[in-house]
């Protein structure tokens, strides 16, 4: 490779650069009606099935998407990224964005999911639960820092607190994993490519479509498996505020439940949102008060 | 004034004479300052905000910043000796010697550097990953890459090699092969040529390749998140420390930062004093 393409590499790249900053630029500026939605990564597939009914049903009204890690999207809420839309994986996000007095609205619960324990089909490593803590096998979970990370830790120190399982085997897992993904959906996908023996996941996301038959799902029974509460609510800056709450409330109605539901989302056991301003610890949202 | 500042009265060329940019003067100028500046601030912005952030020195001395400290010194330390050991008779071979097949292969050297590096780390997935395509080979060795230490290197090789062969390649095409072979007539074995003839005139370019590929090893991020993952003291380098730090501590993330920024300008730092020695005495 000579200077004269390197030079002209250069250039071809700063023009694109270029051009598609002009193009986020004109996008920033949007078409008056298009909510932008910062939305955990494990609701990537229901919530775009939910945005195309909610198009449908509100003509003129476009929503995009940034799924990330519900901890990187709360950065970038921080940092200054604008949307209109944040729904997170847990409660301790939410209660960040809040703090930082970016909501427009008071948060709600609208749907809940559980973990559970995937598995590469042609990997018969990890057939049980107890599995996860023998030596030699490796497990991927989200980093802690991510809902799905703090959910996992939270099941396996469950699993250690009762009786059927030994007293240190949270730390045993522990050290048995691999990698800390920033996403539960990186977590998936280490394990659809058979790469770890084992990764802890959201229940929808071991049952996904598009992981088709990769997956060998272990449930993890429901004693060990508090609810991940899932919170919805509007930022403060938001510019297409009533659009927003359109989403939110098609999101929390009839259609939009129903939607979730064929992901493998359960409804929230109580819309309302803990008013504390973070979590006591172990990362599981705790219930709403009664 | 600034035109002044930054003119001088001397021109690259060396030449004593005022500069013969004439009319392009005041646009080199102002692009000069606006390039300064865009580079300048967000590193300036960086320095300033480490030092107000609370929990910044914790930060530095936190656990996390430490085991990503050691942990890319070491993999980068590594990895630049595989690309010497590696590189070094490569390079030479890319510089003496015309062939169709070292021509494609010259052409392809260069690939790592404009591939995005997170195609480099799906890419060495699919080879050396346990359903890759050496898979069932390492796995009935008995070796496991992903998510190891190994694999950091592996990545780093991968992406940073290039900018050491390229460099050495063009240092070796620089020194004259009739000298070699004068010294070889006089005697000298081709091994006491290399080292004595060959490597001394080559030094500065195989020092700023050298340079440059630790820099790009230290700032590996993509492959290594793909193909290692994100462990703490076995495969979270500074840069993965940074974007995981970025979501908890922001003290802990701009320690890292200053940290990395440091050591970067370091490296640039250490490169123009070597040359400067090596340029004196050549």
């Amino acid at each position: 490779m000579n200077l004269r393409f390197l030079a002209l590499a250069t250039a071809a790249f700063v023009l694109a650069v270029t051009a598609g900053g002009c193009a986020a630029a004109s996008q920033g500026e949007t078409p008056a009606d298009t909510v932008t939605v910062f939305a955990a990564a494990s609701l990537a597939e229901p919530f775009r099935a939910v945005a195309d009914a909610f198009e449908t049903d509100h003509p003129g009204v476009g929503v995009t998407f940034n799924f990330a890690g519900s901890q990187a999207l709360r950065t970038q809420l921080e940092h200054g990224a604008r949307a209109d839309v944040f729904a997170s994986a847990d409660w301790e996000q939410m209660a960040a964005v809040r703090k930082a007095n970016l909501l427009g609205n008071t948060p709600e619960y609208f749907a809940t999911n559980r973990m559970a324990v995937v598995a590469p089909v042609d990997s018969n490593a990890v057939q049980s639960l107890d599995d996860l803590a023998r030596p030699g096998v490796s497990i991927a979970i989200a980093s802690p820092e991510a809902p799905a990370g703090g959910y996992a830790r939270a099941t396996l120190d469950l699993m250690a607190e009762s009786s059927d399982f030994p007293d240190d085997f949270a730390q045993r897992v522990l050290a048995n994993v691999v990698t800390h993904e920033t996403n539960v959906r990186a977590v998936a996908q280490k394990v659809a490519l058979g790469e770890v023996d084992a990764g802890i996941v959201y229940e929808t996301d071991a049952r996904a479509a598009q992981h088709g038959d990769a997956f060998r799902v272990i449930e993890i029974p429901l004693e060990f498996n508090p609810a991940a509460e899932y919170p919805i609510a509007t930022l403060g800056e938001a510019i297409h505020h009533q659009a927003a709450l359109d989403f939110i409330a098609f999101v929390q109605g009839d259609d939009g439940q129903a939607i979730l539901r064929e992901y493998g989302f359960a409804p929230p056991a109580n819309v309302a949102c803990p008013c504390h301003d973070g979590m006591p610890s172990g990362g599981v949202a705790p219930t709403p008060p009664q | 004034m600034i035109a002044r500042f930054l003119l001088g009265n001397g021109r690259a060329d060396g030449g004593r004479q005022q500069s013969s940019l004439g009319a392009l003067a005041p646009a080199g100028v102002a692009a000069t300052v606006v390039y300064v500046l865009f580079i300048g601030l967000p590193i300036l912005a960086l320095l300033v905000q480490a030092s107000q952030q609370e929990g910044f020195l914790a930060g530095l001395r936190g656990d996390m910043v430490l085991q990503a400290l050691r942990l890319t010194i070491i993999t980068s330390v590594v990895s630049m000796l595989v690309v010497v050991v590696v590189g070094t008779p490569f390079a030479l071979l890319l510089a003496r010697r015309r062939s169709t097949a070292l021509r494609v292969i010259d052409t392809f050297v260069e690939l790592p550097i404009v591939l995005p590096p997170v195609v480099a780390g799906v890419a060495m997935l699919m080879a050396f990953g346990r359903n890759g395509l050496l898979g069932p080979v390492l796995g009935a060795l008995g070796v496991t890459l992903p998510f190891t230490t190994a694999a950091v290197i592996f990545a780093q090789v991968f992406v940073a090699a290039p900018f050491y062969i390229r460099a050495a390649r063009i240092g070796f095409a620089g020194v004259d092969p009739t000298y070699e072979e004068v010294s070889q007539t006089l005697g000298v074995s081709p091994w006491a040529t290399f080292w004595r003839l060959t490597l001394p005139v080559a030094w500065p370019s195989l020092l700023t390749g050298l340079t440059l590929a630790w820099a790009r090893a230290v700032s590996e991020f993509g492959a290594t998140i793909m193909f290692a993952g994100n462990l703490t003291g076995r495969t979270q380098t500074m840069p993965l420390a940074i974007m995981t730090a970025m979501e908890s501590s922001l003290g802990a993330a701009l320690a890292l930062a200053v940290l990395l920024l440091a050591m970067s300008a370091l490296a640039l730092a250490a490169l123009s004093v070597l040359l400067r020695r090596t340029g004196s005495t050549a």
